[in-house]
C-alpha cells in the first residue's frame, strides 16, 4: 500500500493554516462542515495525521475481519500488495482499472463544483459503452480513426443521456438526485435492448462469457483495442494517459478560465452567480452534460480497454465508484487521482486474493474503510475544534 | 372603527393582568431593553408602539421565555412568575401570534393545533374544540382543510384559534395587519373587542400602523431605544403626537458625516449641481421605477406598485420600518425578484429585470443587505471575490488572467483600506467590516451609474460605518445616483439628499432631506400620509 503513504509527505512541507481555526465560524455546525469539506485550508499537518490515523484503523478492521474468517492477514496484506504494486504486470492492472474511474470522477468533480448533483454515472458510463459500441463494431477502419471517434461517440451518449436529467431539472423542475439515479436504471435497461436477442448490437457468437450468452454483444476487433505502449518498463494502459490528462485539463479549466470561475461561483453561491450574469440553467447544464460525457469517456475505455464486449455487467460499479472518489476526494482533481489509484490497487489485489479463496468482500470492506477513513478527520477536527471552543468559553465563564 | 372602549380598564378590580416592571436587558453591553415598566389591565387592548431596534421584540421575548432578562418582574394577575420558555408562557396563559406564522403546510388545520397540545392526539376533539372556538369569536376556520391552500388571512385565524383555544390571559399579536386586506383587518378588530369583552382576555397589538393603533388600542406604550418613552390613551391624542413620539426628538438634521471626516463641505443642497452630465436636468434619471408590482410564492404582495426615481449625483434615502418592502426593493434592483407588472428604466433604458447579469451590464451596482450569501462566496478568496464583477474584462481568450486578477485585488484592497493578511485569504475569515468593504470596493470598482445599497452599516463598528458613510457621499459627488436602503433614520438624515418612506411595499412618500422632521417621517412610516 505503499501509494498511500504519499501524503505523509507533506506533513512537514505544507504550513498549518493560520486564519482558519481561530474564533468559531457562523453558519453553525452545518456551516463549518462544509466549509472544513471544501476548503484545503484547514490545519494540514493534523488532517493529514488523523488520515492516517482513520486508514490504519480501516485496514485493521479488513485484516481482523480476514482473521476472524480464518484467513491469514500477512497472506491478505502480501496479496493485496503483490496483486497491485509488486511488479511491472501487477502496476498496470492497477493503472488500467484506475483509469475508467479517473475519468467519472474528473466528470464528477466538474457537476459537483458547479453544485449539481449529479449522481447518475452508472448510467453515463453504461450508454457512453454503448455509444462507443456502435462505432467499434459498425465501422472497419484503423485504430487510429476508430478509437478516436468511439471516444466521441461514447462521450455525446454520455453527455446527452446526462443532459436529459438537466433538462428535467430546468424546465420543469425535476430534483436532479431522483431523476439522475432513476435515469441509471433506464440505461440499464437500455443496454440490455440493445445487446438480447433482437437489438441492433446482439451478437450470437463466442464471446467473453462463453457462448451463446442472451444478452451480449460481438468483441470488440482487436485493431480497435486501447494499445498498451510499453513506456519506462512499464506497460501504460493509453486509458489511464487519456484519463490523467483529463484530470490535468479539467483542473485548469475549473482554476483558470472564465468558464471555470462562472462555474464554480454557481456551485457555491447561485445568487451571487445570477448578478453577475450567470445563467444557472445554462452553465449548470453544461456542468452536468460535461460530467455526463466524461462518464461516457469512461464506458469507452472499459470497453475498449478491458471487458472487450458489451455484456450486462459492463459498467461495473465504476459509476458508483467513480462518483465515491470525487465525493471523497471533496470534488478535487488531484487528490481524485490518487485515490483512483488507490481503488485501482484494491480492485488489482483484490483479483489476486480471489484466487488465494479469499473472498472479495474482505477487499470491500477495507475498500469501503479507507473510504470512510478519508471522509472522517474534517469530520473529527470540527468536533475536535467545537469542544475546545466549548472547554474555553466555559474557562472564561 | 368601532370599539374607543375607555371604560375597558373601569373593569380592574385590582391587579392588572400583566405587569412587568424594570426589565432590563443587555447583550453584548447595549441595553436592549432598559427599565421597562408595562402594565395591561383585564379587558384592555394594549398598544405597543416604536421603531425597529426600540426594544419591543426582546420585551415580547422575555416575556415568552426566549430571552432571559437580567433584571426586572413579570407578574400575572398579580402573582410573579419566571417563565422558562414558550411552553411554559403558554401554561402561564401567554399566548402570542407572531409576524411570520409558524404552521406546517402540508398538514391540515387540526393537525397543525394537534402538535402543540400534549397527550395522545384526538382527532374529534380536537376538530370541535376548533370548531367550537372559530364559531365563538366569528373566526371562519375549517378545521380539516390544508394549510397549504389557505389565504394569508385565514392562516392568521388558525394562529388566532391556536392560541384562544387554551383560554390565554393575554394575545400577543404581532404586526397583524401587515399581511391583511382592509376587510380582513376591520374583522380582525371586531374579533379582538370580541376576546377582550370579557375582560379575563388582554391584548397586546405591536404595530407601527398609528392609524390603527389610535382607533383600536385603549392604551399605548410608546418604546425607543430600549426605554419607555412614553404611555397614553391614544385615542385621546393625534396620530402626529404618536408619530414624534415614537421618532423621538433625536434626529440629527445635519449633514455631519461630511464635516465630521472633512470629506466635503457643500455636500449639502444640490442633488444636480455636481458638473457630471448625468445631473443636468432634462436628462432622464439614472434609475426610475414605475409601478413595480411583484408578488412572492404564496400570492404576497412582495412590492405594490412602488415607483421611484434617483439622478446622477443623488442620494436618495429609502427609509421605513423593517419588511415593508425594502428586502423586495433591492433584490429587484440585483435581478432577484421579478416584476409583474411596471417598469425598471436605467438611463432611460428598459431592463429585462430578471435576466442574469442584466441590472450589472446596465451599469446598477449592489452592496446587498445579506453580503455573507447574496454579496460574496465565502470559501472562495478576497481576491477572487474582488475580481468577480469584472470578470469579462481581466480574461483574455476566456482565461482569466491571474496576475491581472492580483493587481486589480491589491489596488483595491489598498484603496479602500481593506486589512487582509493575503489576497488568497478565504473571504470567511474576514471580519463583517472587511467583508463589507470587499463588496463595496467590487461594486464601486465597476464604475456604475447607480448604487444600491441595503442596510449597508448594520453590524459594523462606528468606525466602519463612518467609512461607509464617507463612501457614499463620495461616491455621489462623484455623480453616481445612489439608493440608500435603511431603517436607521439618523443613518438616512445624515447621509441622503432626498428621503422616501416605503410603506407595504410602496413608497408612502417623499421629502427633501430639509423638510423632514421626525413627525412627517413617523407619519409616513405608519402608513399615513403626510
Amino acid at each position: 500500500m505503499s501509494g498511500l503513504e504519499l501524503p505523509e509527505k507533506t506533513k512537514e512541507s505544507s504550513p498549518a493554516g493560520q486564519s482558519s481555526d481561530t474564533g468559531i465560524r457562523p453558519g453553525g455546525l452545518g456551516g463549518e462542515l462544509a466549509a472544513a469539506l471544501r476548503s484545503n485550508s484547514g490545519p494540514a499537518a493534523r488532517q493529514v495525521g488523523m488520515f492516517a490515523l482513520f486508514l490504519a484503523v480501516g485496514l485493521a478492521v479488513g485484516l481482523i475481519l480476514a482473521w476472524s474468517t480464518g484467513h491469514s492477514p500477512t497472506v491478505v496484506l502480501g496479496n493485496l500488495f503483490e496483486g497491485s504494486f509488486g511488479n511491472a504486470m501487477s502496476i498496470s492492472y492497477t493503472l488500467s482499472f484506475a483509469a475508467p474511474l479517473l475519468l467519472v470522477a474528473v466528470g464528477t468533480v466538474i457537476c459537483m463544483q458547479a453544485g449539481q448533483f449529479n449522481i447518475g454515472q452508472e448510467g453515463q458510463v453504461t450508454l457512453g459503452a454503448v455509444g462507443a459500441g456502435f462505432v467499434v463494431f459498425n465501422i472497419d477502419g484503423p485504430g487510429i480513426v476508430v478509437i478516436p471517434l468511439a471516444f466521441v461517440a461514447a462521450a455525446v451518449a454520455g453527455g446527452l443521456w446526462a443532459a436529459l436529467v438537466a433538462l428535467l431539472k430546468f424546465t420543469r423542475g425535476v430534483n436532479i438526485v431522483v431523476s439522475s439515479l432513476l435515469f441509471v436504471f433506464l440505461a440499464e435497461q437500455l443496454m440490455v435492448w440493445l445487446i438480447s436477442g433482437s437489438g441492433p448490437l446482439h451478437d450470437d457468437g463466442e464471446g467473453v462469457l462463453g457462448a451463446g450468452t442472451a444478452s451480449q454483444s460481438p468483441t470488440v476487433p482487436a485493431g480497435s483495442r486501447l494499445p498498451t505502449p510499453h513506456l519506462f518498463g512499464l506497460d501504460i494502459p493509453s486509458g489511464f494517459v487519456i484519463a490523467v490528462v483529463a484530470a490535468i485539463v479539467v483542473a485548469w479549466v475549473l482554476r483558470s478560465t472564465l468558464l471555470g470561475y462562472r462555474l464554480r461561483i454557481l456551485g457555491h453561491s447561485p445568487v451571487v452567480a445570477h448578478t453577475i450574469g450567470v445563467s444557472e440553467s445554462r452553465i449548470g447544464s453544461l456542468a452536468v452534460a460535461a460530467s455526463g460525457a466524461f462518464a461516457g469517456a469512461a464506458g469507452a475505455v472499459i470497453l475498449l480497454g478491458q471487458s472487450f464486449q458489451l455484456h450486462p455487467g459492463t459498467a461495473s460499479s465504476i459509476g458508483w465508484n467513480g462518483l465515491l472518489i470525487a465525493l471523497a476526494a471533496r470534488t478535487k482533481t488531484g487528490v481524485s487521482a490518487v485515490l483512483a489509484v488507490v481503488f485501482g490497487a484494491m480492485i488489482a489485489g483484490g483479483g489476486l486474493l480471489g484466487s488465494d479463496n479469499v473472498p472479495v468482500d474482505i477487499v470491500n470492506v477495507m475498500t469501503a474503510s479507507i473510504v470512510v477513513a478519508l471522509l472522517c478527520p474534517p469530520v473529527v477536527l470540527v468536533a475536535l475544534r467545537r469542544r475546545r471552543q466549548r472547554r474555553a468559553a466555559q474557562v472564561t465563564a | 372603527m368601532t370599539m374607543a372602549n375607555p371604560n375597558g380598564s373601569s373593569m380592574v378590580t385590582g391587579h392588572p393582568m400583566l405587569r412587568m416592571a424594570g426589565v432590563t436587558k443587555y447583550f453584548n453591553g447595549r441595553a436592549a431593553c432598559d427599565d421597562v415598566d408595562l402594565s395591561v389591565a383585564p379587558g384592555e387592548i394594549h398598544g405597543l408602539l416604536g421603531q425597529n431596534g426600540a426594544g419591543k421584540s426582546t420585551l415580547m421575548n422575555i416575556l415568552l421565555g426566549l430571552v432571559r432578562p437580567d433584571r426586572g418582574v413579570i407578574e400575572v394577575t398579580g402573582r410573579p412568575v419566571t417563565v422558562r420558555d414558550p411552553n411554559d408562557a403558554r401554561a402561564q396563559g401567554i399566548g402570542m401570534v407572531h409576524q411570520h406564522y409558524s404552521l406546517i403546510p402540508t398538514l391540515s388545520v387540526w393537525e397543525n393545533i394537534a402538535i402543540t397540545t400534549k397527550g395522545r392526539v384526538q382527532p374529534d376533539r380536537i376538530t370541535a374544540l376548533v370548531n367550537e372556538t372559530s364559531a365563538r369569536y366569528g373566526l371562519e376556520v375549517s378545521a380539516s382543510k390544508r394549510v397549504g391552500d389557505l389565504t394569508v388571512g385565514e392562516q392568521q385565524r388558525v394562529e388566532i384559534v391556536k392560541c384562544l383555544i387554551d383560554h390565554p390571559k393575554l394575545l400577543i399579536l404581532d404586526e397583524p395587519t401587515a399581511v391583511l386586506t382592509e376587510r380582513e383587518s376591520q374583522a380582525l378588530f371586531s374579533m379582538l373587542a370580541q376576546v377582550v369583552d370579557s375582560a379575563d382576555c388582554s391584548v397586546i397589538l405591536i404595530s407601527h400602523n398609528l392609524a390603527e393603533i389610535r382607533s383600536v388600542a385603549h392604551q399605548a406604550t410608546i418604546m425607543r431605544n430600549g426605554r419607555v418613552v412614553s404611555r397614553l390613551a391614544p385615542s385621546e391624542t393625534s396620530v402626529a403626537v404618536l408619530a414624534r413620539h415614537m421618532i423621538g426628538h433625536d434626529l440629527r438634521n445635519e449633514p455631519d458625516v461630511a464635516t465630521a471626516i472633512g470629506a466635503d463641505a457643500q455636500v449639502t443642497p444640490a442633488p444636480v449641481a455636481t458638473g457630471t452630465a448625468t445631473g443636468k436636468p432634462g436628462r432622464p434619471p439614472a434609475l426610475e421605477i414605475e409601478e413595480a408590482t411583484a408578488f412572492l410564492a404564496g400570492g404576497r404582495r412582495a412590492l405594490d406598485a412602488l415607483g421611484l426615481h434617483v439622478r446622477g449625483g443623488e442620494v436618495l434615502g429609502v427609509a421605513g420600518v423593517e419588511g415593508n418592502g425594502q428586502k423586495w426593493l433591492a433584490s429587484l434592483l440585483s435581478g432577484a425578484l421579478s416584476l409583474h407588472t411596471g417598469r425598471v428604466r436605467v438611463r432611460g433604458t428598459n431592463i429585462r429585470v430578471n435576466k442574469p447579469g442584466a441590472m450589472r451590464s446596465a451599469g446598477v451596482a449592489v452592496v446587498p443587505e445579506d453580503r455573507r450569501e447574496s454579496g460574496c462566496v465565502l470559501d472562495m478568496s478576497v481576491a477572487d471575490n474582488i475580481a468577480f464583477a469584472a470578470l469579462g474584462s481581466l480574461a483574455r481568450r476566456g482565461v482569466v488572467s491571474r496576475r491581472r486578477v492580483l493587481a486589480l485585488a491589491e489596488r483595491l484592497v489598498d484603496e479602500f483600506q481593506i486589512a487582509v493578511a493575503s489576497l488568497d485569504q478565504p473571504m470567511r475569515s474576514l471580519s463583517g467590516g472587511n467583508q463589507q468593504k470587499v463588496v463595496l470596493a467590487r461594486e464601486l470598482s465597476t464604475d456604475p451609474s447607480v448604487l444600491v445599497l441595503a442596510q449597508p452599516t448594520r453590524g459594523l463598528d462606528v468606525g466602519a460605518i463612518a467609512y461607509m458613510h464617507e463612501r457614499i457621499r463620495a461616491a455621489a459627488n462623484a455623480g453616481v445616483a445612489v439608493v440608500l436602503i435603511s431603517t436607521d433614520l439618523n443613518e438616512i438624515m445624515q447621509v441622503s439628499d432626498r428621503i422616501a418612506v416605503m410603506y407595504r411595499g410602496k413608497v408612502r412618500g417623499e421629502t427633501p432631506r430639509a423638510e423632514a422632521d421626525s413627525e412627517k417621517l413617523g407619519l409616513l412610516m405608519g402608513g399615513v400620509h403626510a
